[in-house]
């Protein structure tokens, strides 16, 4: 009996000393996120320093890959942020972190990625590498489960590395990822098509369309965009749901598919939401893309940018309003807030 | 339910350890019998319902045959003990055949005459080759009249028991019924209980977070890779050998450590099985149980070594090709088991002859072979296979590690690249000592085994409680940040 006791009472330990460790890291700077954080860095920078109404791009790297910020800013003559970064960081985090810059009287697009509208309660390693690295305040937000489960999360190497961080000297971000191939308005630079190496053409061309269980979104997807859509306005902050630029594949012609582009169709129509575009006119064949399904090149950019525009204006012919400061009182009555 | 899930061991495993002694202790041992027997056929539905008719229908088929062939109705019989032993076992091999080997018959029958046969597409039930090999072996034994009859229950249990359910060890009938049925194993063992949970443990381990490290690389090489370099390929094959090992072994440790639990002891299958120095003593090692079947029920009968040379190699290669033809319906699966018939046969003659081999190069021998011949046993087709063993021995994809480009910048004119050369299955800088951990762990460390009996009389200190508890921690925390994967004996 004294031996199953002690068995039993080792792994309590073991998990205590576990929490410990890794509570004692929370804000230690790791390598992988590094890039993350100054390229968020960056765009709130940009974004802060915007007196005025602003249209702010909120998504995952479609966005950062994919949208030529300075052809929508020439356009409706308004500044925008391109404030998307990494799918990876999850939507309700990449909603958190678009709360900090949007203001009374902006204007959010959010091309969110399709992975987002079926996640379930589960975190993706750049997440928690996230949090824990960079954003104590963002940690000690959530609830204690919440922390419970983020701290459960992490792998044994991470948290090695977490431990040892305070002695190490980070490197420089090289490569693709960086705030070196960022420009001003967070938008993605230095992907042109024709500096693309037949590698990674050949890379690109073995991409696989991106296969889904079912067509139902997910009750994490509803429950944190009900809330960010009562919180816009509340805050009069105009919402605008575009499809993400994707790669085209058959696939995605299926009567499964087509269900579950439907479903999202039908819930922002159901939460009374703006939602712009066929995912069809966003999905573009292999020669637009760059290192991703989602990750478009200087071409695709320029492609969907305009595709973008051309939506925009379109409803900007139905609802001359689309882009105008809401009238915070009135949104509020309208949606019974 | 599989064992390296939260919902067996929080719950299934004590849950079901709690009421079967409960019952046992207020004197109920026929209702904690039924009990078991209820939790493992619950623990089997748990994949699909579906399939629980069928099991329960062997079961009950192959009690009424053995009882047919037991002493107690010798001489009631109308018919021959062996026309119903022949009978009984075909039936088995049919109801295996039917499930596991149709499709495989039909593709081979469309490609042979070609017509357009069609496929039945049959789901292969879960455990289906285990239970019926463990149940041929009790008709035959019922036949030599080695076992006593024990009551539907008893023999219910003896096939359903949980821990060795689904992918065994393969056991006798006659080396678990006493065990069930003697008074003392119905109290709780607190040794027993102790040791069961340190093997599981062990098991747990070497599952979670061993054997799933290496399928992501071994499933990357075989399944997704389109062409791999010379040292992805041996990385490929190697990291297959010691999931194969880690997971089967893991998963036989942990049902020999849930067994434990029970207080029933169930054979040992595995005894560091690549630290063989030559084919026979390999398969002495590895899958102990079915190799003792192979030899107690086929290998022998049909006459083993003593009709002559020429008969006995005969009979180990038709021994070997049956046992590569069970743990799979496909031409791999037949020529993984032609390889180690071959080879169990040249080593016969090998040792006939007399010649002799250093052991560092006997095991260097025994090892690459038989992690060649995995190749066969795990592609999925015979271009898989070839895909591999194929870029295993050719040199015209070599890649180096980038890092070494500047060091080696001459090999550049001999074709030789300088890349992440483990790229092509998902390799990082961890694969490469993880392989040299598996290779130190399988031929250095000592095994379960040896470790449960080193441990059988201190295990009453602090240090065994903490490897325990150390055990167990890591085990959980990489099952909370992975998804459950199934053992590979599964399919088989």
């Amino acid at each position: 009996m004294n031996v199953i006791r002690n068995i039993l009472l080792s792994i309590a330990v073991f998990y205590i000393i576990w929490i410990g460790i890794v509570y004692i890291q929370i804000g230690n700077p790791s390598q992988r996120s590094k890039w993350l954080y100054e390229v968020y860095a960056l765009k709130e920078d940009h974004a802060q320093s915007i007196h005025g109404r602003k249209i702010v791009i909120v998504s995952g790297s479609n966005a950062l890959f994919g949208i030529n910020s300075k052809m929508i800013e020439d356009q409706f003559n308004m500044p925008v942020v391109n404030d998307a970064v990494n799918a990876g960081l999850g939507m309700p985090y990449i909603l958190y972190r678009s709360k900090k810059i949007l203001k009374k009287g902006d204007v959010a697009i959010l091309p969110l990625e399709y992975q987002m509208y079926q996640k379930e309660d589960e975190h993706s390693m750049t997440y928690i590498d996230y949090v824990i690295a960079r954003d104590p305040e963002y940690f000690s937000t959530l609830n204690i489960i919440d922390q419970l489960k983020l701290i459960m999360s992490i792998g044994f190497m991470r948290t090695f590395q977490g431990l040892i961080a305070p002695f190490h000297q980070l490197k420089k971000t090289s490569g693709i990822y960086g705030i070196q191939n960022v420009n001003v308005r967070g938008d993605q630079i230095n992907t042109e098509s024709s500096k693309m190496t037949t590698r990674q053409r050949k890379q690109r061309d073995a991409f696989q369309p991106e296969k889904i269980k079912s067509s139902d979104l997910s009750d994490e997807f509803i429950h944190y965009m009900n809330d960010y859509i009562s919180w816009a306005r509340l805050h009069c902050i105009r919402l605008i749901f575009m499809p993400p630029g994707y790669m085209a594949f058959d696939y995605y012609k299926s009567e499964k598919y087509v269900k579950f582009l439907d479903n999202i169709k039908k819930y922002y129509q159901d939460a009374n939401a703006i939602y712009l575009g066929k995912p069809e006119d966003y999905m573009y064949e292999k020669k637009y893309h760059y290192n991703s399904v989602y990750h478009l090149n200087d071409v695709g950019v320029t492609k969907r940018t305009n595709q973008i525009i051309m939506d925009i204006t379109r409803q900007l012919h139905r609802d001359p309003s689309l882009l105008k400061p809401c009238m915070a009182r009135t949104i509020a009555l309208k949606s019974g807030l | 339910m599989l064992f390296n899930s939260y919902e067996f061991i929080l719950i299934f495993l004590p849950v079901t350890f709690g009421v079967y002694f409960y019952l046992n202790k207020k004197r109920l041992t026929e209702a904690s019998k039924g009990f078991l027997v209820f939790s493992s056929l619950f623990f089997y539905s748990w994949w699909n319902v579906v399939y629980l008719p069928l099991i329960l229908s062997s079961i009950l088929f192959n009690y009424l045959i053995g009882k047919q062939l037991s002493n107690d109705h010798h001489l009631k019989r109308k018919v021959s003990r062996k026309s119903i032993l022949f009978f009984g076992v075909l039936s088995n091999i049919a109801f295996l055949g039917y499930f596991k080997y149709s499709d495989f018959f039909i593709e081979n029958f469309n490609h042979l005459f070609n017509t357009n046969v069609g496929l039945l597409n049959l789901l292969l039930p879960l455990a289906i080759s285990f239970f019926t090999f463990q149940q041929i072996s009790y008709l035959v034994d019922s036949y030599r009249q080695e076992v006593h009859t024990y009551g539907f229950l008893n023999y219910a249990l003896f096939v359903s028991f949980f821990p060795q359910l689904i992918a065994g060890p393969i056991v006798h009938h006659r080396e678990m019924m006493p065990q069930f049925a003697k008074i003392r194993n119905k109290v709780i063992n607190y040794q027993n209980i102790s040791l069961g949970l340190f093997i599981f443990s062990i098991g747990l381990f070497k599952k979670v977070v061993i054997a799933d490290s290496f399928a992501v690389w071994a499933s990357a090489g075989f399944d997704t890779a389109t062409t791999l370099n010379l040292f992805a390929a041996w990385a490929t094959s190697l990291s297959y050998t010691f999931q194969l090992y880690f997971d089967f072994s893991g998963y036989t440790d942990m049902a020999i450590g849930a067994a434990l639990l029970f207080n029933i002891n169930l054979p040992m299958n595995f005894n560091s099985p690549y630290k063989a120095l030559n084919i026979r003593d390999f398969w002495r090692r590895w899958h102990i149980t079915l190799s003792r079947f192979l030899k107690e029920y086929v290998y022998i009968p049909l006459g083993g070594n003593r009709k002559g040379e020429f008969s006995t190699y005969n009979n180990l290669m038709a021994t070997f090709i049956i046992g590569g033809i069970w743990h799979g319906a496909g031409w791999t699966f037949v020529f993984w088991g032609f390889l180690h018939g071959l080879a169990m046969a040249v080593h016969r003659t090998w040792a006939k002859l007399g010649f002799k081999m250093w052991n560092w190069l006997a095991w260097l021998v025994t090892f690459n072979f038989v992690n060649i011949s995995w190749i066969f046993f795990r592609a999925k087709s015979w271009d898989d296979a070839l895909k591999v063993l194929g870029s295993m021995f050719s040199l015209d994809h070599v890649v180096f590690p980038y890092q070494l480009a500047g060091k080696l910048q001459f090999l550049h004119e001999y074709g030789v690249e300088f890349d992440r050369f483990l790229s092509p299955i998902a390799g990082s800088n961890l694969t490469v000592p993880y392989l040299l951990v598996g290779l130190f762990i399988c031929i250095v460390l000592k095994n379960s085994n040896e470790f449960l009996a080193g441990y059988r009389h201190s295990y009453k200190r602090y240090s065994f409680s903490i490897l325990v508890g150390f055990l167990l921690f890591i085990s959980f925390r990489v099952m909370a940040i992975s998804t459950s994967s199934e053992f590979l004996y599964f399919n088989f």
